[in-house]
């Protein structure tokens, strides 16, 4: 615990010195908070996008570009990861209801329905069965297990990124998780065979 | 065992299958204040339930673990890198012409206004309108306006003809 503890204040330190550089367009330190985090919130904002490149990259490049402006004022405080997530998580929820009002639908929570996953399936097809049931998922469900599971969030961070409380976010993790495990039960039967 | 104890172990295997169905059996995904915890309760066994909820929590895992988000592209990563090097200036106007070197449109604009103040400059008085109307109309014009038609029209040939009077020319 104390470990941990530690760890963050070291984090938020190297944070802050990282976003000094970054203020003074120390390129070295641009590029090393791109590899570290770029992958990670296209990623994110693919999954909360289903799957939508073009708008998922373009969510990308505005995050990282409010941090850039962000970098003078950046308070020491801060974590440049869950401020990033934060910031794309909430472009693409404005993203997410402006299609809906455009549609004239209103903002799905509740769950899609998966195609069924085939038996015998190749591992590439076994892979793409996994993302369109994580995909079929309601966005709220979706991005919560992305964060923990795919990204490494911890608890507390990613309650943070969504806006939500901890157990809020249990709650989330619980239903997606419960909901895949049935979608994809013919999955592991596959892959318990193979 | 009392009672207490049995109420505090059924409530802890009750938070162990919560946590286990929402972040999964890998410990590293725990919240940190329970992980401890967690892990010594599942090293003990006393929950027969608890190793099949793993088991189940593991399948899921690996099944996720199949399909991880995708990643960026190489030209995203160029794009957002040449954000972070530009001065805030820079970036205004990259947001004001997207659409390649700002220099070329400004350097149109700058061209225009250049040879517009040249011109301007080196030939001020070549307006063909300009002169018309800044040259007094000659005397002679305004004084054909105030006579009669059929003075006009000798006075229009004498001027027109350079000649002495107009009976040279009209019957």
């Amino acid at each position: 615990m104390r470990a941990e503890g530690e760890k963050t204040v070291r984090d938020r330190a190297s944070d802050a010195l990282l976003m000094t550089r970054v203020s003074s367009r120390d390129s070295t330190a641009c590029r090393e908070l791109v590899a570290l985090h770029l992958d990670g919130v296209v990623g994110l904002a693919m999954r909360m996008l289903n799957g939508n490149r073009a708008e998922a990259e373009d969510v990308a490049q505005e995050s990282f570009l409010k941090l850039w402006r962000q970098a003078g004022r950046w308070r020491p405080e801060a974590r440049i990861r869950t401020w990033l997530y934060r910031v794309a998580h909430n472009l693409c929820i404005d993203r997410i209801r402006k299609q809906s009002r455009e549609s004239g639908e209103t903002a799905p929570d509740q769950e899609d329905h998966a195609p069924g996953p085939q038996s015998h399936l190749e591992s590439r097809q076994l892979a793409a069965a996994v993302n369109r049931a994580v995909a079929a998922l309601p966005e709220r469900q979706r991005t919560a297990i992305t964060l923990v599971h795919h990204q490494g969030f911890r608890q507390a961070e990613a309650a943070q990124v969504m806006g939500v409380g901890v157990r809020a976010l249990e709650s989330l993790l619980a239903r997606g998780r419960k909901t895949l495990r049935v979608r994809l039960a013919a999955v592991r039967r596959d892959v318990n065979r193979g | 065992m009392s009672k207490r104890e049995q109420e505090t172990q059924e409530i802890d295997s009750h938070r162990l299958a919560e946590l286990l169905a929402s972040y999964g059996a890998d410990s590293e995904r725990w919240p940190e204040s329970e992980r401890d915890a967690i892990t010594s309760r599942l090293e003990s066994g006393a929950n027969d339930l608890l190793p099949s909820q793993q088991q189940e929590a593991q399948a899921l895992d690996d099944l996720l673990d199949l399909a991880p988000p995708e990643e960026a592209s190489p030209e995203l990563m160029a794009r957002v890198l040449e954000q972070a090097g530009m001065t805030p200036w820079q970036r205004l106007l990259k947001e004001l012409w997207p659409w390649g070197a700002a220099w070329r449109p400004a350097a149109a604009l700058l061209c225009s206004m250049v040879m517009g103040l040249l011109v301007g400059g080196l030939f001020p008085g070549t307006s063909p309108s300009g002169t018309v109307m800044a040259d007094p109309l000659p005397e002679v014009v305004i004084e054909l306006a105030w006579l009669e038609p059929q003075e006009q029209e000798e006075d229009y040939l004498t001027l027109a003809f350079a000649l002495e009077s107009a009976s040279e020319v009209l019957p």
